[in-house]
């Protein structure tokens, strides 16, 4: 009774915001708050723009052929060889977000909880879970990831009201010290993160009720934005923008300042918001580890992804591996690097094929060859 | 066992009579077994005497089976046959014998057993019958087959009347209140239990009958209208699939129906409650009934419906509310607290209140084990228990029960062997365990609960929060019957949700679950919410 998968529009919008909260929550307070200062919380109206920008480019690409992913029409667009080229590009991406999470979480655990177990443990575990899921296929993720998310964002909520009353408004003044340009600036890297709900061009083919996808897109990147300000207010007004910058994951040492006299059980809990947020991780993992296989069985032209799962997750746990010596390399690589790559995937090769598909007249059918066993 | 075709030349076998030897007459286990297709090929005779010494080839060792010869009106030979003990007795005499021995023929009239059903036997018919298979059939079932000598077809009757149990409070699922009648063994009261609450000529009952060797009846029960016709082909065609020997329990039918039969969770909901398979049917579900087994199958089976109870609809929605809230808490703790216990404890002491720390300390001081041990042990000894109360004698219940809270709860504790905290959390686990009105889904969290343990040991809450995924990818993707497992959780449809969580009042559940009854979702009529006589709705709208 299995039929053809689908996912609703609405499916794929809580999908979008899990997959970019998961990661961006530890990383861009910091980076944010290390440019803007105590302008931290403007920075991200730019990147709010620029995000709404980037997912609404992705989706009309994708909508141009509704029955296929990116991985399948690029060769048609920009020729065999060239197409080819920037098929990759974006199967290389999903695989490079996947490590970069696999790496950020080992991160994660290694300096706060469990700086004894081996780094090497988790990505395996993480890439253990991930590939479980991937057999299931996309259904399976969603279904996860709707749960998983209700619950983050249930936890951002109440320690956002845990806090509320340690906030100190003198810590955002002045505001705009510095012109507009560090505000700018340190738009950049949330705008990247703003950027990944561009894996809608992996996802649309699934989705049923089409004709939504640009909306509830927006929509994504609209809770993305106020879920992040929640972040960064707490952790500038709690913290202030010169120690939030210094942290390396700013949230969860928010999530360590609870103070309450009443209900001391509340305090130190951040090993509590450490397993919501590894379920985020996880599925976030899953997401860029099944788009990077279906987007690789796709270039290659196998006919079933899932016999690539398990060589893929090795492989990638590999590259998570090797790819970054310790937590200080990989802090500089994602605030100098990380956004600026996936910029030029998600928003630069997407124009690109946009702009060719638009000028060269291609598009696909209406009806596609959607319905990709997933 | 059961040979499909008949072997040539058995016909002879069954002329002789009973099987005999050189020595005298054959071991009955010696016999070989009769083939359904052999008996087919023999149909009645005219001769009633040959008809009877083939029968009496057939049952001739059964002291149950009883042949009541007689003439109808002094005239014509005739024969009952029947098992004794299935049949109803006195309606035997007063409605078949009686009449027929009395009855006075005109000379020469033919009595076919047409003209017989019609006009003197007063009993139910449930058949003619026309060859050896059907006469043994029929009496296996429970008929009084009544055969006329020179005629070709016999007449099967229904008397059954064999002895059941009246209908019971069910023992696994009590109620403070509501319904005290349970499903018994007998299909037909069961069905009767069925129909009594839902008076419709909707309520469609479909027979089957499935065991090669055991013959049971097995019944489909939907409401028309309700049950997506999709669903009940899909389980037509799983219970046509079914070719076993016997199906003496509805497990059996379960295992071989399940759409993951590996999985530990249940995908079939099981009850012996009437009114919990009535309100499942208004659902839109479809229930499978059987005999020898007061349990009823009900399909599909999502998550959620194993934590709904019936009675959480025959109280107060405040109790409703309080209940299901209290029944996920107790589900989580079922699950997990042991492991958080063992994570938190070795892992993680930082997230413990100072003074709690120090107790726990304190009492730990002494044990020798580490807290994972300790709970393993624990857990084991528990479940032991338990398993032991289940199989226990009712009269040395008492004693052990006493002597396990004993030795497990206090001496353990004085001997220093467990710290008391651990002996609390087990406890409660155990408990918390019972609040989950399925007892399918408590064993599969009875036995997830280990590996959560030894990942919590080895990952601290890490670990805990790996195998609470691995079981959350796992139930995302289990399907039963086609409707996802999570069906009511996710995908998100906030309708459904009025009785997931909670149980909000009966006037705002107005439609059927989405995932369930895809079309006809009307359970109600709008605006059900009572008002106090006077002010209709909101005050001064008038």
């Amino acid at each position: 009774m299995a039929g053809k998968v689908s996912i609703s529009a609405y499916q794929a919008m809580w999908y979008q915001v899990g997959i970019v909260l998961a990661t961006a929550i530890l990383f861009v307070p910091a980076i944010v708050a290390a440019d803007a200062r105590q302008d931290a919380w403007l920075s991200l109206v730019p990147a709010y723009l620029f995000g709404s920008l980037q997912v609404y480019v992705a989706t009309r690409l994708a909508q141009r052929f509704p029955g296929e992913t990116v991985v399948q029409y690029a060769p048609r667009v920009a020729g065999r060889v060239p197409g080819k080229l920037i098929a990759f590009v974006y199967v290389f991406y999903f695989f490079f977000v996947g490590y970069f999470v696999q790496q950020e979480f080992a991160a994660l655990m290694a300096s706060g909880y469990m700086p004894l177990t081996p780094p090497v443990v988790f990505m395996l575990v993480l890439a253990g879970l991930a590939a479980y899921a991937a057999y299931g296929g996309l259904e399976v993720i969603c279904r996860v990831n709707t749960l998983v998310l209700s619950v983050a964002l249930a936890a951002l909520v109440i320690v956002f009201l845990l806090v509320v009353k340690d906030i100190k408004i003198w810590r955002f003044l002045p505001v705009l010290e510095n012109g507009p340009e560090p505000v700018v600036l340190g738009a950049l890297p949330p705008g990247g993160w703003f950027g990944e709900t561009a894996v809608i061009l992996m996802l649309y083919p699934f989705i049923a009720d089409k004709e939504k996808a640009v909306r509830a897109g927006l929509l994504a990147v609209f809770l993305l934005f106020l879920a992040m300000e929640l972040v960064v207010v707490s952790s500038l007004g709690l913290e202030g923008p010169l120690e939030a910058a210094r942290f390396l994951f700013p949230t969860f040492n928010v999530v360590r300042r609870i103070r309450l006299e009443a209900l001391p059980i509340l305090e130190r809990q951040d090993a509590v918001f450490m397993m919501i947020w590894v379920a985020a991780m996880m599925v976030k993992l899953t997401t860029f580890f099944f788009a990077a296989v279906l987007g690789l069985a796709q270039w290659a032209g196998a006919r079933d992804h899932r016999t690539l799962i398990l060589p893929a997750a090795a492989v990638m746990t590999a590259l998570a591996v090797q790819a970054w010596k310790n937590i200080p390399e990989l802090f500089a690589f994602s605030s100098e690097v990380f956004p600026l790559t996936i910029i030029f995937v998600n928003f630069f090769c997407t124009v690109l094929v946009l702009a060719l598909a638009v000028a060269r007249g291609i598009a696909g059918s209406p009806a596609g060859r959607g319905g990709e066993r997933g | 066992m059961v040979r499909r075709g008949g072997r040539p030349g058995r016909q002879a076998e069954y002329e002789a009579g009973l099987p005999t030897q050189a020595g005298g007459l054959l071991e009955p286990s010696r016999w070989p077994a009769y083939e359904k297709d052999d008996l087919e090929r023999l149909p009645i005779e005219p001769d009633l005497e040959k008809n009877l010494r083939r029968l009496e080839a057939i049952f001739g060792h059964d002291p149950d089976f009883a042949t009541r010869r007689f003439r109808i009106g002094g005239r014509v030979a005739a024969a009952a046959l029947f098992l004794e003990g299935m049949v109803e007795r006195p309606l035997l005499t007063e409605n078949l014998l009686k009449p027929l021995v009395q009855y006075r023929p005109e000379p020469g009239a033919r009595l076919t057993p047409a003209f017989l059903a019609e006009s003197v036997i007063t009993m139910p018919v449930q058949r003619k019958v026309a060859d050896l298979h059907a006469v043994c059939d029929h009496v296996l079932d429970g008929c009084v087959v009544l055969l006329v000598d020179g005629e070709r077809e016999g007449l099967a009757l229904k008397a059954v009347g064999y002895e059941k149990r009246s209908p019971e409070e069910p023992m696994t699922e009590a109620v403070v209140r509501g319904p005290r009648e349970g499903f018994i063994e007998s299909l037909a009261t069961s069905v009767t239990l069925l129909r009594r609450r839902l008076k419709t000529p909707n309520l469609v009952l479909e027979n089957l009958v499935l065991g090669r060797v055991a013959h049971t009846q097995v019944v489909i029960t939907y409401l028309r209208g309700l049950a997506a016709p999709e669903l009940v082909g899909e389980v037509k065609k799983r219970l046509a699939r079914i070719d076993v020997d016997g199906v003496l329990e509805s497990n059996y039918i379960e295992e071989l129906i399940r759409d993951h039969p590996l999985s530990p969770f249940p995908q079939v909901i099981v009850t012996e409650r009437p009114d919990r398979v009535a309100a499942h049917l208004l659902d839109g579900r479809v229930a499978i009934l059987m005999e020898n087994t007061p349990f009823a199958l009900v399909v599909p089976g999502e998550f959620v419906a194993y934590m709904q109870s019936p009675e959480d609809y025959y109280h107060h929605t405040v109790l409703g509310i309080f209940i299901r809230l209290l029944r996920w808490g107790a589900f989580a703790i079922s699950l997990l607290l042991p492991s958080i216990y063992v994570a938190v404890t070795t892992f993680h002491q930082e997230m413990i209140p100072t003074r709690l720390l120090l107790n726990i300390v304190g009492a730990r001081e002494g044990v020798p084990l580490p807290a994972v041990v300790e709970a393993l042990v624990m857990e084991v000894a528990f479940e032991i228990l338990r398993e032991a109360g289940v199989r226990l004698p009712r009269a040395v219940g008492q004693a052990v029960s006493i002597v396990g809270a004993l030795v497990i709860g206090e001496a353990a504790v004085t001997a220093g062997v467990v710290s008391p905290l651990m002996v609390i959390i087990v406890a409660l686990t155990g408990i918390a365990s019972f609040l989950t009105p399925s007892f399918d889904l408590a064993i599969a969290i009875r036995i997830l609960r280990f590996p959560m343990m030894l990942l919590a040991a080895s990952l601290g809450l890490f670990g805990v929060v790996t195998g609470i995924l691995a079981i959350l990818i796992h139930l995302a993707g289990l399907r039963s019957f086609g409707v996802p497992y999570l069906a009511g959780l996710t995908p998100f449809h906030p309708q459904d949700w009025k009785d997931v969580i909670v149980r909000l009042p009966m006037w705002m559940m107005r439609r059927r679950p989405r995932e369930l009854a895809k079309e006809n979702r009307e359970r109600m009529a709008p605006d059900l919410k009572p008002h106090p006589p006077g002010g209709r709705g909101r005050r001064g709208a008038d």
